[in-house]
């Protein structure tokens, strides 16, 4: 296959100066947003978002506009719109460069989107660990307050929408909609039962939409090029771009924006991150940041086409597409020790809110570091089998937990017994060597 | 130990709690602890007390909060605060080799203070930034690429501050 580069967000990002509004407009910045406001109606704005066919980037994959179309029409007090930079999941860094380097680009989307959704005002929660870019953003926000892009009566069309910031403090689960919504309201990010569905019951007990960072920045791109464009690129399920983040045992480990389905796993492995560092090849990749099963060697052939896989379109292939966080691993690494770090940081990042992760994530934990530390046992392999498939099952849609938290430890929990497993074995076997 | 806010971290905070609704004040607490703790390098007893009270809520539900979030301190820190991101990517790039040059260097184990109260180690949970590991922060800066040389050179630039 041919990798097609397609650069629609990354275009500007290393343009000098375009974190400041003047350089930003000199490049197209915010006529997209003149544009809607001078002769698109809401509705308008969700139909052309919706034929373009975006889908969510946080993973989920999710019609956008149809996801805004759940929205109240009429409200009758105020909607929210929240944007979801908590950007946490290991093997993802997209959305750190997509706001340090252009926070108009963002904040243009912001505003169009919570036009469309009739939102009277935008929070932007950024992960605490991404300061500096939170006070770039707060620093684009206030050119566009004084030029009378946010704020009220937005370029005399009788429109107020505010756009804030909103710090996280360290807790990954924030990145879960419902759990980010809490936090927003000043509570511990225990993530809600669903439904009420965001769009009826949000933040304040408002209709609130949420909305991943990268998802729109696509908006003032689709409105000034429309929907026949979007659609001009990436598969017919899923257009246009998607961002890749390399990282791990890689040469050139950074971010690619290509066409979605241009390429496999393996050419952007190779071809864009320039193959595996040093003398080694590759022992296993996780496609999709740290939630996603990890692959083998045989398997990286796959077209990186989110329609292929289990998760998010039902595709035949048993993996999961995820966030585009790929971390490669060569020969050398050991895959317990592997494990061992995720399971470390899951363990960490549970709420505590259900019983099957707050007690499951620590026992796996437990278990994968005695195997590690040669005082592992054969059982030890059952138990660790029995307590995932317990909380969610490899690739099944059930789970025990009240948000998709449980399923991303027990997936890579599960992924990497069933593609390691002899490696896990090697370690019970031979205890005085690990010990 | 201090028990007043300046007045212009008072100025911020109310700043803050007008970007939320006026019967939802308490949103305001990540924001409004991160601006205490910027002044204090943690968060107080007092310091919480007055918290939940500019946000009229129990004291008790403000504790609660605020122990949810691993970012916020609750006795005293370094004066610095070195992270070091732990997680897979930077760990396959050599994380533990600056936690542990940062351990004998320091003479603390992780989550300690050195003795001349300059500088609190902690190991971070993935801090977006894979693509640069082993990646640090100190204090509210991101560094990528870190080597414990760099690593000596960076310490040096901000124990100058």
């Amino acid at each position: 296959m041919t990798i097609r580069e397609c650069k629609i967000l990354t275009e500007h990002l290393d343009v000098e100066g375009i974190t400041d509004i003047e350089v930003y407009r000199q490049h197209g910045g915010y006529q997209a947003l003149k544009k809607v406001l001078k002769g698109m109606s809401p509705d308008d704005v969700i139909t052309t978002v919706q034929e373009s066919a975006l889908a969510g980037r946080g993973g989920a994959w999710f019609n956008t506009g149809m996801k805004w179309s759940f929205m109240p029409k009429e409200p009758d007090g105020p909607s929210y719109l929240c944007v979801n930079c908590d950007e946490s999941e290991p093997g993802t860094f997209k959305d750190r460069h997509l706001i340090a380097k252009n926070p108009h680009q963002l904040l243009e989307g912001v505003i169009i989107s919570a036009y469309a959704i009739r939102a009277s005002a935008a929070y932007i929660y950024v992960r605490g660990e991404m300061w500096e870019e939170m006070v770039g953003m707060e620093a684009a926000i206030d050119q566009a307050r004084a030029a009378n892009l946010v704020g009220e009566n937005i370029l005399g069309s009788g429109v107020n929408i505010d756009v804030y910031t909103h710090p996280g403090a360290g807790a990954y689960i924030c990145g879960e909609e419902t759990g980010l919504m809490q936090s927003l309201e000043g509570k511990r990010a225990e993530p809600r039962v669903k439904p009420p569905f965001p769009a009826a019951n949000g933040i304040f007990s408002r209709p609130t939409t949420v909305n991943n960072v990268q998802t729109v920045c696509y908006v003032p791109h689709i409105i000034n090029s429309g929907p026949d464009w979007f659609k001009s690129m990436g598969s017919e399920r899923y257009p246009g771009s998607f961002i890749f983040c390399v990282s791990g045992d890689v040469k050139n480990p950074g971010l690619f924006e290509l066409e979605i389905g241009c390429c496999t796993l393996r050419e952007i492995i190779d071809e864009c991150a320039g193959g595996i560092r040093g003398d080694h090849e590759v022992k296993a990749v996780i496609p999709g940041g740290s939630s996603t099963p990890v692959m083998t060697p045989d398997e990286l052939d796959i077209v990186m086409n989110p329609e292929l896989w289990a998760f998010p379109g039902r595709g035949e292939f048993q993996g999961m597409f995820g966030t585009g966080g790929i971390i490669v691993m060569d020969e050398t690494r050991c895959m317990v020790d592997s494990c061992l770090n995720l399971m470390t940081f899951y363990a960490h990042e549970s709420c505590g809110q259900c019983t099957p992760c707050r007690e499951g994530i620590p026992w796996v934990r437990d278990i994968v570091w005695r195997i590690e530390h040669g005082q592992g046992t054969p059982e030890d392999l059952t138990t660790l089998e029995d307590v995932c498939n317990n909380v969610a099952p490899l690739l099944s849609p059930a789970m025990s937990t009240i948000c998709l938290f449980g399923p991303s430890w027990s997936y890579p929990m599960l992924g990497f017994m069933k593609c390691f497993r002899n490696e896990f074995e090697e370690h019970v076997k031979n205890r005085a060597q690990h010990a | 130990m201090p028990v007043e806010l300046t007045d212009e971290t008072k100025a911020k905070c109310e700043a803050i709690i007008r970007r939320y609704p006026d019967d939802w004040k308490e949103a305001a607490i990540l924001p409004v602890l991160h601006t205490v703790q910027k002044e204090w390098r943690y968060v107080s007893l007092e310091g919480l007390k007055m918290v939940a009270e500019m946000l009229d809520m129990p004291p008790a539900r403000a504790a609660g909060v605020m122990s949810f979030y691993p970012m916020f301190h609750k006795a005293p820190i370094g004066k610095h605060l070195i992270q070091v991101c732990a997680t897979l990517s930077c760990s396959l790039c050599g994380a533990k080799m600056l936690v542990d040059h940062l351990k004998r260097k320091l003479q603390i184990d992780v989550g300690g203070t050195s003795a001349d109260g300059m500088w609190t180690l902690e190991k971070a949970e993935c801090i977006a930034a894979c693509e640069g590991g082993p990646a640090i922060r100190i204090d509210e800066k991101l560094y990528r690429n870190i080597t414990p040389e760099k690593l000596d050179e960076l310490m040096a630039l901000h124990a100058t501050e």
